[in-house]
């Protein structure tokens, strides 16, 4: 991952995400121990406390458990928690989004929907 | 414990006030960027905390100590800035040698190392080497020095954005290795701002803010779109710059206080909003209102 | 957090190497002067002649007198070189504070004072060398047996005296860095003082209370205790001294 500093999305939230994909696409196994908060630091360049509070999201959201002493390990529900907040949060954003552009263009939800189906093929289609 | 700790810190020199009742306070192994404008009194703090300058009023703790003439403070802390005083007698090693005698956490090799990786001369002495490389060779000496409290001023004047790059990542790496209480005061907020915790900025003698950078990243908001419409969402808030970007289009900048539902409401409603850096928040606060353009608008009316 | 303790000593020892490097100069500055002196010494320093009936005796003087003076001022200027901004701070860049600057500083001094009257006593074996050589004429040795202990009284006799030159130069330099005014305002006071001393027969002998005194252990008292307390003014002043770098 390269980070983007840019401001559009902070350091940490940067940080938390990557993490998420790296269990989405099993680099990560539940009960594995992830990053230190120093390793993380040492890897995209970034102060400590920014890495430990990407950590600590995860961790409140229940995606990481704490083993004192030993660092922050991948909950077994881990997966499961990450895709249904990506269906709330980042789907819906998006959605939101889509459907703000298609009124500004005078879009009709029909029009939409054929959209998003032709989309749908053909994203399906190359796998 | 609060490495450094200031209460209503004034400093004045002859009638000019320095540093006009600041307070603050910077936790233990934190990095934190001092910024400001010119003149803001960033200088005059660290060699305050430094112990070089003594506060004309107010408390200054450094180690629950004050700093001013005290031997331990001077031990466990340094001050690197782009004014090293240097004997012209010795050479760069010799330099090198001495801090090493001096300071009892000095890591030697990492300060050959360094010298060797940034290809300084070693027969050379201070005062031959360009700008840069004395900011380069004194950089080397605060991070060497290991000291619990660090305090840089401005460690880049003159290098180029190589050498900068490399300093912040070597920053960064020893404090990672060996956690210190470090200050860097720059001018660069935008190229170190990753690196840093906290910042604490300065405007005209006073303490403006002291946030964690994420904070500070999210502490402002650049609204853009038509007038009318932004007027709803700016009423009586305290507006930072406003822009003209068109005929009936406005920019605003002002403090982020909105939630995520208004500003979900703000796009639906045709306002564009984007967020803004860290450095350029630091900029907007302390900049006079309506910055240069202000100048030249009101020349045009004559 | 781990906070490193040292000792006032530890660092005063550690200044003072680091000064004894970084003020190198002042050595090569002793060497030239010293030599300057000897070069006016050649000449003679008091020529007396006698005649009789067919003869005349020519007495020709040589002392290093004028070494010993040039190795007094270079003391006084020396120190008051380390109080300007450019030497003062060089220990600010390392682990310092005022009172151990200072003591550093000050012990700095008594070593080159040592060893300034040092080589200026011993130039009077150059001097008398160089004269063997250059003068046809015969050396007559006046009052110097060549005892050793007779040259090291001499030694800790200069050394007094450049010391407290030294010392009171350290203290005239400080005061100047209180404010520049006093760039003027000292030599104004000491100017003025001598005239008045001197037009109104005011019964105070500087010279003859120090430099005339009989009893050498009473010369050397008033002379380190007069050293001392000049070094505590500098030291007072400089307690109060900003770095400004």
């Amino acid at each position: 991952m390269i980070l983007e500093t840019d401001g559009i999305k902070p350091i940490y939230v940067q940080i938390s995400e990557w993490i998420e994909n790296e269990i989405l696409n099993g680099n990560l196994q539940k009960d594995e121990k992830v990053y230190s908060q120093y390793k993380l630091a040492d890897m995209y360049n970034i102060n400590p406390a920014t890495a430990a509070k990407g950590l600590t999201r995860l961790a409140n959201e229940g995606i990481l458990y704490d083993k004192r002493g030993l660092g922050k390990f991948v909950a077994s529900e881990a997966k499961a928690i990450i895709t249904e907040k990506r269906k709330n949060q980042t789907v819906k954003q998006l959605l939101h989004d889509l459907v703000l552009e298609a009124k500004q263009l005078g879009m009709s939800e029909d029009e939409i929907h054929e959209r998003l189906k032709e989309v749908w093929r053909v994203e399906n289609g190359r796998d | 414990m609060d490495v450094i700790k200031c209460e209503d810190v004034t400093k004045t020199y002859r009638r000019r006030k320095a540093l006009d009742q600041v307070s603050f306070s910077i936790g233990e192994n934190k990095l934190v960027g001092l910024v400001g404008r010119n003149g803001a009194g960033k200088t005059t703090l660290m060699k305050v905390l430094a112990g070089m300058l003594r506060e004309s009023s107010g408390r200054v703790e450094v180690f629950s100590r004050r700093p001013f003439n005290d031997l331990t403070v001077s031990a466990n802390s340094i001050f690197i800035d782009d004014e090293m005083n240097f004997p012209p007698t010795m050479t760069l090693v010799e330099l090198l040698q001495e801090g090493r005698r001096f300071y009892q956490n000095w890591d030697h090799e990492l300060a050959m190392k360094l010298f060797e990786y940034f290809n300084l001369p070693s027969k050379a002495r201070h005062q031959d080497l360009s700008k840069g490389m004395q900011s380069t060779f004194n950089m080397i000496i605060g991070l060497c020095a290991r000291c619990p409290l660090t305090i840089f001023d401005e460690p880049t004047t003159g290098m180029d954005s190589v050498v900068r790059q490399d300093f912040y990542r070597a920053l960064l790496k020893d404090y990672l290795a060996h956690p210190r209480t470090i200050l860097v005061s720059t001018h660069y907020l935008n190229e170190m701002e990753e690196i840093l915790e906290e910042v604490v900025l300065l405007d005209k003698g006073q303490l403006v803010l002291q946030m964690p950078i994420d904070e500070l990243n999210e502490f402002t908001i650049r609204l853009s779109g038509k007038k009318d419409v932004l007027e709803r969402w700016i009423q009586g808030k305290e507006v930072l710059l406003t822009k003209e970007t068109g005929h009936d289009d406005q920019s605003v900048i002002l403090k982020n206080s909105f939630s995520a539902e208004e500003r979900q409401e703000m796009k639906r409603s045709g306002v564009h909003v984007s967020s803004v850096s860290a450095s350029d928040a630091c900029i907007y606060a302390t900049s006079p209102k309506g910055g240069v353009d202000h100048v030249f608008d009101r020349s045009e009316d004559k | 957090m781990y906070l490193t303790e040292v000792k006032t000593s530890d660092i005063i020892g550690k200044q003072f190497r680091y000064k004894f490097k970084s003020y190198i100069g002042v050595f090569s500055s002793l060497v030239i002067i010293q030599l300057l002196g000897l070069l006016f010494s050649l000449s003679g320093s008091r020529f007396s002649s006698s005649s009789a009936v067919g003869y005349q005796v020519d007495v020709q003087y040589y002392t290093v007198d004028i070494v010993m003076i040039f190795t007094i001022f270079w003391g006084f200027m020396s120190a008051m070189l380390l109080t300007t901004k450019a030497y003062r701070e060089d220990d600010f860049a390392f682990i310092t504070n005022r009172f151990s600057s200072n003591l550093s500083t000050i012990a700095f001094l008594a070593v080159i004072s040592l060893i300034g009257s040092l080589t200026a006593v011993l130039s009077g074996f150059l001097l008398k060398v160089v004269v063997y050589l250059v003068e046809s004429e015969p050396l007559l040795s006046l009052n110097r047996g060549g005892i050793a202990s007779t040259y090291s009284l001499e030694i800790l006799g200069a050394f007094v005296v450049v010391f407290l030159f030294a010392t009171l130069g350290y203290a005239a330099g400080m005061i100047i860095q209180l404010h520049r005014l006093f760039i003027v305002v000292l030599p104004a006071i000491f100017l003025g003082g001598s005239v008045w001393v001197a037009t109104f027969d005011v019964p105070i002998d500087l010279f003859h209370f120090y430099f005339q005194e009989a009893n050498f252990l009473l010369f050397l008292l008033k002379m380190v205790g007069t050293a001392g307390v000049l070094c505590a003014v500098a030291m007072l002043i400089a307690n109060r001294l900003e770095v400004k770098r």
